[in-house]
């Protein structure tokens, strides 16, 4: 895992800094007005960045300044200041949507594919397979665009009955609240659990309001990849040996199924969570840009757009600790559930 | 002559019955045939597109996107929803395009650029799998602990970081996305290639003095094109979304003016809330359609090549 982590970090060093220092230089010289200040400034700033440095020194300086929480400056439309307040302000958001798109989307995603594996090539399974067919060739953005077609625009429904393109909650009633400033909501940044703790129920449901159309987005192709899985491990199940003998003895088919086969086919699902996290959290990225929801794909993008490299920096790193972090559990879980795997091997 | 020996014809006769074996298991199933049969519409409008465009009723420049941008914008400037005149709708101001004819134009950009990421990302890697399996050692070693930092950090964060940074052509930007696409078809071929050169016939080659080389590429790889290929359409249909995702929240990896279909969806969700549409509809369902048939292509051929799932 800490080779894994260093070779993240090297891979984004190495993306930053080949282009040349035009664009690392690029926020402090945005504040210049004469050709005479760009020069000061930036002569100033290549010796204090080591920029005059051969590439091999900058690498040491940029993994020390990682390894000391030194991540640099951000200057976006949506965000200025430390890399660090940025990703602490962003990432609570990020993990919320993350959470409550499995939480919702794996069970749902389990039944759908225990109907269809049940059945297979029933007309369940067929149905359900076509949908899940849908669900995954559907690009997150038409999904989120459908969906605000629906919901959020007097076009199909005669009322907008969900906001679409505000962010994580309505920003009209955060005038006079002292636990919000400069629109970022306290201790935790995130607007919904923040309304909880403080009792303020009107931003409780604006912010619940503003979550559902970005979940649904990311549910509908999550589902998708939970119900394959799903009905595949099942129907592998089905198959084995140790179901027959169980159908023999005279179990009840809803035991057999419910009790025998389900665990079984239950294990691998570990393995579905990994496949899910690369797939969630690209959709994460698209999502948040989308509804302009205040996350670490919101603000990866904008920094990439306004080419801020503080923010590739810290958006990318943050992003590849999540998956690298998300793997890591999912094998530490897989020999709690299976003890036939060991750790290391 | 070596082409007309007895060997050549026999070689032939063998390799046509598998192919026929793959194809009638492909066409067996309902969505293998369904695949198949749109993804051949789709290179077909994009092979007529690049070679004769008049043929679909498109009369301007295949490379410009807009080529009228001001007579079409329809009354009000909100554009015309599809009709028999515009069959795929018109999108007002402030593009005034017809998307029929961007939809046509964006299709063999979008497959073209699928295509030219895949195959070379999936040779190299298949190639750089099957070598590090049969030599094993610290080859094998590095190699794998490679691909772990790739697989560390998601594909679409990867390529915003390089179109933000490096990339500043499409052609940069094709060669990085190569270059973290490889390591899936590594790992593929390698898990493949592992048990395949534990076989008996393998060690008979070597026995019978077959070079390495030899062993590695005629006899190891073909073995593992199977599950190669399966992967091969999922990630035709993975790239262009990937790509359409890019062009759509506004990291743009091809010049402006070229047809893309995100890009197209990008204009379109812009007028989405004033009422059109059409705008977003179209060019979305004709990349879900896309990756809908090669999923399905991908799945069949899965299905048809595991013999646990065949019944």
């Amino acid at each position: 895992m800490i080779f894994t982590l260093f070779g993240l970090s090297a891979i984004l060093f190495v993306l930053t800094h080949a282009a040349g220092n035009s664009i690392i230089l690029a926020p402090y010289l945005a504040g210049a007005k004469t050709p005479a200040q760009k020069a000061t400034i930036t002569a100033h700033m290549t010796q204090v960045l080591h920029l005059n440095q051969p590439e091999y020194i900058q690498f040491i300086y940029y993994l020390s300044n990682l390894l000391h929480g030194n991540l640099g400056y951000t200057q976006t439309t949506i965000y200025s200041g430390t890399v660090i307040s940025a990703i602490e302000i962003f990432f609570p958001n990020t993990i919320m949507l993350a959470v409550a798109s499995v939480v919702i989307s794996v069970p749902i995603g389990l039944y759908l594919g225990k109907l269809s594996g049940v059945r297979k090539d029933g007309t369940i399974d067929q149905t359900s397979r076509v949908l899940t067919f849908i669900g995954i060739a559907m690009p997150a953005f038409m999904a989120a665009e459908i969906l605000i077609l629906l919901f959020g625009t007097t076009i199909i429904l005669p009322k907008a009955i969900l906001p679409s393109y505000t962010g994580t909650f309505n920003a009209t009633l955060a005038s006079g609240v002292p636990w919000i400033q400069n629109g970022v909501t306290n201790p935790t940044h995130i607007p919904l659990i923040d309304a909880l703790i403080h009792g303020n129920m009107p931003i409780f449901w604006s912010a619940l309001r503003h979550l559902v159309m970005p979940v649904a987005t990311l549910v509908v192709g999550l589902v998708a990849v939970v119900q394959r899985f799903m009905r595949t491990s099942l129907v592998e199940v089905l198959n084995l040996d140790y179901i027959k003998t169980a159908r023999s003895k005279g179990i009840s088919e809803s035991g057999v199924i419910n009790t025998h086969a389900m665990r079984n086919s239950l294990l691998p699902i570990v393995t579905v969570v990994g496949i899910m996290l690369i797939s969630l959290l690209g959709g994460v990225v698209i999502v948040e840009t989308i509804f302009n929801y205040l996350g670490l794909g919101y603000w990866l993008v904008t920094a990439a757009l306004e080419f801020d490299i503080g923010g590739i920096i810290g958006g990318a790193l943050m992003f590849g600790i999540m998956l690298i972090l998300g793997n890591f559990i999912i094998d530490i879980l897989y020999t709690v559930i299976d003890p036939r795997i060991k750790l290391g091997d | 002559m070596y082409i007309f020996s007895e060997e050549w014809r026999e070689g032939l006769k063998t390799k046509l019955e598998s192919l026929k074996l793959t194809l009638s298991i492909l066409f067996s199933s309902f969505s293998g045939l369904f695949g198949v049969i749109i993804v051949a519409i789709y290179i077909a409008i994009a092979i007529i597109v690049k070679t004769d465009p008049s043929l679909l009723g498109i009369h301007t420049n295949v490379n410009v996107l807009i080529a009228h941008p001001v007579s079409l914008a329809g009354p009000g400037g909100m554009g015309y929803p599809p009709s028999k005149q515009y069959p795929f709708g018109v999108i007002g101001t402030p593009y005034g395009l017809n998307l029929y004819t961007g939809v046509m134009k964006a299709i063999p950009v979008d497959i073209w650029l699928s295509i030219i990421i895949v195959v070379p990302g999936g040779a190299i890697g298949a190639v750089i799998g099957v070598l590090a399996s049969y030599y094993g050692g610290w080859f094998d070693e590095i190699l794998m602990r490679i691909t772990d930092i790739f697989f560390s950090i998601p594909f679409l964060v990867l390529a915003i970081v390089a179109s933000a940074t490096i990339a500043n052509s499409t052609t940069t930007f094709v060669i990085i996305l190569i270059i973290i696409w490889w390591p899936i078809y590594a790992r593929l071929v390698r898990s493949q290639a592992i048990s395949i050169k534990e076989l008996t016939f393998i060690e008979a080659a070597r026995a019978s003095g077959v070079k390495d080389l030899k062993i590695i590429f005629k006899h190891i790889l073909p073995n593992t094109t199977a599950p190669l290929f399966v992967q091969f359409s999922l990630d035709l249909a993975s790239i262009m979304i990937l790509l359409s995702s890019l062009d759509f929240i506004g990291v743009r990896i091809i010049p402006p003016g070229l047809p893309e279909l995100g890009y197209l969806s990008a204009m379109g969700s812009q007028v989405l809330v004033i009422g059109q549409w059409w705008g977003l509809i179209i060019p979305g369902f004709a990349i879900l359609l896309f990756a809908l048939a090669m999923n399905m292509i991908g799945d069949a051929m899965r299905d048809a090549l595991d013999p646990r799932l065949r019944r």
